[in-house]
């Protein structure tokens, strides 16, 4: 391999889930097309300006369902990490939910320390 | 040790308390995924196949000691403590609640040393408090 100014040429997005992101589809009842649907949207667009965004945990809502993703590199992968579902209420929105167990538990979700 | 939750469990939770529980599973698959890491991420040269020929947060240290025996180790070590500085300076709320077996895990997984590590944490206490 050449010494180029470039490392890894065509990082591909993935998508991935944690447990409680699964217990979320189990919950919420979410068929495997559904679900599908919601990865090509991530991976179609890991940033969207339409986002809400809480310390590193990003908020998209995708047919009716904010999903609750955080966004790392593995080597030559994007991996966008579904780490919760939740069908949105006006009362309590996804991110006050979020604000309310502070920056704290957020930061160290997002860092693993 | 806190028993891990079941799926059943889980669906019982309150809304927030579900918050809670999704943040801890992600920081598990992150954690997860960062112990997977090759070791070479830490500043060593030469290239173990995986994580777990390492076995212990000991021999995690030894790693990173020979590596710094070389000049390419040291410049590794430099680095590693720079990048260690500015991750904790960044996050002076999660400095402020460390625990000193959080810090040891974060800098051995920085790959610096525990002493350093806390060096830099009371420069870090005496910048804030002035």
């Amino acid at each position: 391999m050449g010494k180029g100014a470039l490392r890894y040429r065509g990082v591909t997005p993935v998508v991935d889930t944690t447990e409680a992101a699964e217990w979320d589809i189990a919950d919420l009842g979410l068929s495997d097309t559904a679900l599908d649907r919601i990865a090509h949207n991530l991976k179609a667009l890991p940033v969207s300006p339409a986002d809400r965004t809480t310390g590193q945990i990003h908020i998209r809502e995708i047919e009716g369902i904010d999903v609750l993703f955080h966004m790392h590199r593995e080597e030559r992968l994007q991996v966008i990490l579904i780490c919760g579902l939740r069908r949105p209420t006006p009362e309590e929105p996804t991110e006050a939910l979020l604000n309310r167990l502070g920056p704290l538990a957020i930061l160290r979700s997002a860092t693993g320390i | 040790m806190a028993k891990p939750l079941t799926q059943e469990e889980y669906l019982l939770l309150s809304e927030e308390e579900r918050m809670a529980a999704r943040l801890g599973s992600l920081q598990a698959a992150l954690q997860v995924r960062r112990d997977a890491a090759p070791v070479r991420r830490r500043g060593v040269t030469e290239e173990p196949s995986t994580v777990s020929s390492l076995g212990s947060e000991q021999s995690d240290e030894t790693t990173v000691t020979r590596a710094a025996s070389t000049p390419d180790g040291k410049r590794q070590r430099r680095r590693l403590l720079m990048e260690f500085k500015t991750t904790l300076s960044n996050e002076k709320a999660l400095v402020r609640v460390s625990s000193k077996p959080r810090l040891r895990r974060a800098a051995i997984k920085a790959g610096i040393s525990e002493e350093q590590a806390e060096e830099f944490l009371t420069e870090l206490g005496k910048s804030s408090a002035s």
